[in-house]
């Protein structure tokens, strides 16, 4: 933050906690003039890289079938995201004032600035970051790791904990990931884990409890009630300074608070005196049980291929991820490119985000996320980092095909160009593809059944586009 | 038969149960009330020993038919008597719930229509559970006659997905009933004038839902202003007259249609029984809760130690002896659904109410 800034908001001091500063009005993320875009190409591509464009990339833009030769290549390219250009995307980020605050100084925004801006990443990552594959593996650690605005200090740490704790790690290690989340300020405020301190009697559970059962082993992956005591007394100690304090959001370990006894935990002595250091124990402890790499492996078996996924198939992945050491290329590799992910096409029901990305990404719509888009999410019930528990948005169909109204409404608004955040212009855009027989090919990613087609014929263009996006094929991937 | 719509009315910042409910029957009463006690004679005497407040008399048609229960001294598990910290502990129903009471209890209901909530966001009480949008009036419900046409276009095609034929069947119904409203005629029953304060018209765009046949599983309210740290006799009056004139328009107005809906009032916390220096009162912790509606059984159920010092909490609060689900329970049993789906084993036994 500059200091102007920062003069401007002590000048307004008193005041503007109140909601008296106005929210800034929508940022210009995207330089002007007419775009140069690649040519739009309807002829779907195979189905295998329509399937992983479909659910592995927040649903495919016409220009990109032509962008890739094949699903392995597409996946290769994905897989390696370091060597993409994403400079757009990037460049649009940096318009946004939290995003780019270090941690410390988000405490100086309105909550309601950083929330807007948190949750305009998110649905911009999904809509126009090229790195598709990581923006995909991103929505599952945002569930994985679950955290939620609403929760004290969380309200401006979440904006960290997105861009420091799970955007490096994303296709990363999953040890590396596990650890930048344990030692977030964010996640210490989420779980009370700030609170757990050795010296107040009994140590608080709660982070070790959802660490055992929501991030690492699974609720059934075999630790007991003693499992949980032992780990949170060997967390103990880890703190994180808060709102009054100096240095905010800076994680400290405090001897003093630490439970500097020896444990037993899940089958391991870790022996007295370990102190800063008994973190990294546990870290290794977790993730090299057994049942982590099974619970991993489930959640992304269950969020690319099935909602209940085929146990042979999360038993290889599962595999991938030992016997890499919980590197999540590989086991990404395999979960894609295995026969159960390629028979799948159409199986999952795309979640609200999902859906929301996919549509503009069809249309070929360029987003700026304003208040009454990330609304639309907060009305499909998707808003990003709102779930109130930390077990995450569920994956399930279940949970989210009780609400087509507000998918179709979605569908019909953006359709009618209706929506500031991404005007769509359905004449040009069926212009540009050759016609509505060729719409339904690019939103479908396929031939059009003759139903299908019937939809798309008579009625004026947006009525045509807006049938075709809240149709039941486009809800699915 | 069972209820159709649940309504509840959240009066946030700490309600006085007191004030709410003023127990002229107590001889401590006016001792610790010295500036706001209200006398027998003016308020509407219910069981003689607890009264409502002289601004809810326009209740007393609904107490005579037995469609009124007050529940008295109810409390949460609180000790911090912070907003912050209470309002979302009653919300949840549970301290490590997932999401709120009611979208687990609209959840179970599963409705064809949302739960709704009157304001900008949805109350803690709607988070994570079914479908639940937050509205600011009834028109940002109606998704427009293009959406009901793209809805008809498509049924055909749902029809024939397994997986999204029955939902998408149900969405068809609640937007015909949407629809229904957009330039519907409504005329409030004889007799309801309804006031143009946001709680009145909010009540009055319910009615309105109501009665067209829209039965949503959960209607959030909230009447804000409660938090009378400073001259609570003047405060309150107003506050009080909102909430009964809107409650007693409310059922008039639905007629019939009351007997198949259920409402509820409460609050985080009641306050301190001893009035402050400033002639109001401070966070405190038992409080009153009024259950209206078809189904229920009318009356006081109080447990009441009294408001001597010793039968007092804390800095002088009342208890809270009755845990406020089990005054909830029943009325989620009277939905259908079950109280332990919603609340998990209930701490006491549900109140016969």
């Amino acid at each position: 933050m500059n200091a102007s800034r920062r003069e401007l908001l002590v000048s307004l001091a008193g005041a503007w906690l109140f909601a008296g500063l106005a929210l800034t009005p929508v940022v210009k993320l995207w330089p002007g003039g007419e775009r140069k875009s690649a040519p739009l190409t309807s002829e779907p591509a195979s189905a295998d890289l329509e399937l992983l464009l479909a659910r592995c990339g927040f649903g495919a833009r016409p220009q990109d079938r032509g962008l890739a030769a094949n699903a392995h290549e597409w996946l290769e390219r994905q897989l390696a995201h370091e060597s993409i250009d994403d400079a757009p995307f990037e460049s649009a980020l940096r318009r946004f004032e939290t995003w780019n605050a270090p941690v410390g100084e988000l405490y100086e925004f309105q909550a309601a600035l950083v929330r807007r801006e948190l949750q305009s990443v998110v649905l911009l990552g999904a809509v126009h970051s090229e790195r598709r594959l990581r923006e995909a593996l991103l929505d599952v650690w945002r569930d994985h790791f679950s955290l939620s605005l609403g929760k004290g200090e969380c309200a401006w740490l979440a904006t960290s904990f997105e861009r420091d704790a799970l955007r490096p790690h994303a296709l990363g290690r999953f040890r590396d990931l596990l650890r930048a989340v344990l030692l977030h300020p964010a996640m210490l405020w989420y779980l009370d884990g700030r609170l757990n301190r050795a010296d107040s009697g009994a140590p608080n559970e709660n982070y070790a409890r959802e660490l055992l059962e929501l991030h690492t082993l699974g609720l059934d992956g075999g630790y007991t009630q003693r499992d949980v005591q032992e780990v949170a007394r060997a967390l103990s100690g880890w703190t994180s300074r808060g709102l009054g304090e100096s240095r905010k959001a800076r994680v400290e370990f405090d001897a003093a608070r630490h439970d500097a006894g020896p444990k037993h935990a899940l089958g391991a002595e870790l022996e007295a005196g370990l102190g800063e250091d008994e973190v990294e124990r546990v870290l290794d402890l977790v993730c090299a049980h057994p049942s982590t790499a099974r619970y991993v492996a489930r959640k992304l078996c269950a969020r690319f291929v099935a909602d209940v996924p085929p146990e042979p198939l999360v038993e290889r992945v599962a595999a991938s991820l030992r016997e890499s050491g919980g590197e999540l290329r590989p086991c990404v590799r395999t979960l894609l490119e295995s026969d159960e992910f390629r028979a799948s096409r159409g199986a999952k029901l795309k979640r609200p985000l999902h859906f929301v990305a996919s549509a503009l990404r069809a249309c070929d719509a360029r987003c700026t996320p304003d208040d009454a888009l990330l609304e639309r999410l907060e009305r499909l019930g998707h808003a990003p980092y709102s779930w109130p528990t930390p077990d995450g948005y569920p994956d399930a169909a279940e949970h989210w095909r009780a609400g087509l109204l507000q998918r179709w409404r979605f569908a019909d608004e953006l359709a009618h160009g209706e929506l500031a955040a991404a005007r769509v212009d359905a004449a040009r855009l069926i212009e540009r593809l050759g016609g509505r027989e060729r719409l339904a090919c690019a939103l479908l990613g396929r031939a059009p059944a003759a139903d299908e087609l019937a939809l798309v014929t008579g009625g004026d263009d947006a009525r045509a586009l807006a049938a075709l996006l809240a149709s039941p094929a486009f809800q699915r991937c | 038969m069972t209820n159709d719509t649940l309504i509840t009315v959240f009066l946030r910042g700490g309600a006085d149960g007191l004030a709410l409910a003023p127990p002229v029957g107590d001889p401590q009463y006016p001792r610790v009330r010295p500036a706001s006690f209200v006398r027998a004679a003016d308020a509407l005497s219910l069981d003689g020993f607890f009264a409502l407040a002289p601004e809810l008399a326009v209740l007393a048609p609904l107490w005579s038919e037995g469609q009124l229960a007050l529940v008295h001294d109810v409390g949460t598990s609180d000790t911090t008597r912070s907003h912050f910290y209470a309002q979302p502990l009653l919300e949840r129903g549970a301290p490590d719930a997932a999401g709120g009471w009611l979208a687990r209890f609209a959840k179970a209901r599963s409705s064809a229509l949302p739960a709704l909530a009157f304001g900008d966001t949805l109350p803690e009480s709607l988070r994570g559970g079914a479908a639940a949008t937050a509205l600011r009036a009834l028109s940002d419900l109606d998704p427009g006659a293009r959406v009901e046409r793209l809805a008809a276009e498509l049924s055909a095609l749902y029809d024939r997905d397994a997986l999204l034929a029955e939902s998408a069947a149900n969405t068809r119904t609640a937007l015909a009933q949407l629809r229904a409203l957009d330039g519907a005629p409504y005329r409030p029953a004889a007799g309801v004038e309804w006031g143009s304060d946001a709680f009145s018209q909010q009540l009055a765009q319910t009615a309105r839902l109501l009665k067209h046949g829209a039965r949503p599983p959960v209607v959030c309210l909230d009447l804000h202003g409660w938090d009378s740290h400073v001259a609570q006799a003047q405060l309150l009056a107003p506050l009080l007259r909102q909430l009964g004139a809107g409650l007693a328009n409310f059922a008039a107005d639905l007629g019939a249609l009351f007997e198949r809906t259920s409402v509820v009032v409460y609050t985080e916390f009641g306050r301190r029984v001893a009035e402050n220096s400033g002639l109001g009162t401070d966070h405190g912790h038992g409080f009153a809760l009024l259950v209206l509606g078809g189904g229920v059984r009318g009356g006081v159920h109080a447990r009441w130690s009294g408001i001597e010092p010793d039968a007092l909490v804390g800095p002088g609060d009342l208890p809270g002896s009755i845990d406020y689900r089990a005054a909830l329970a029943p009325v989620v049993e009277r939905h259908g659904v079950d109280a332990r789906a919603v609340f998990g084993e209930l701490a006491q036994p549900a109140l016969p109410l």
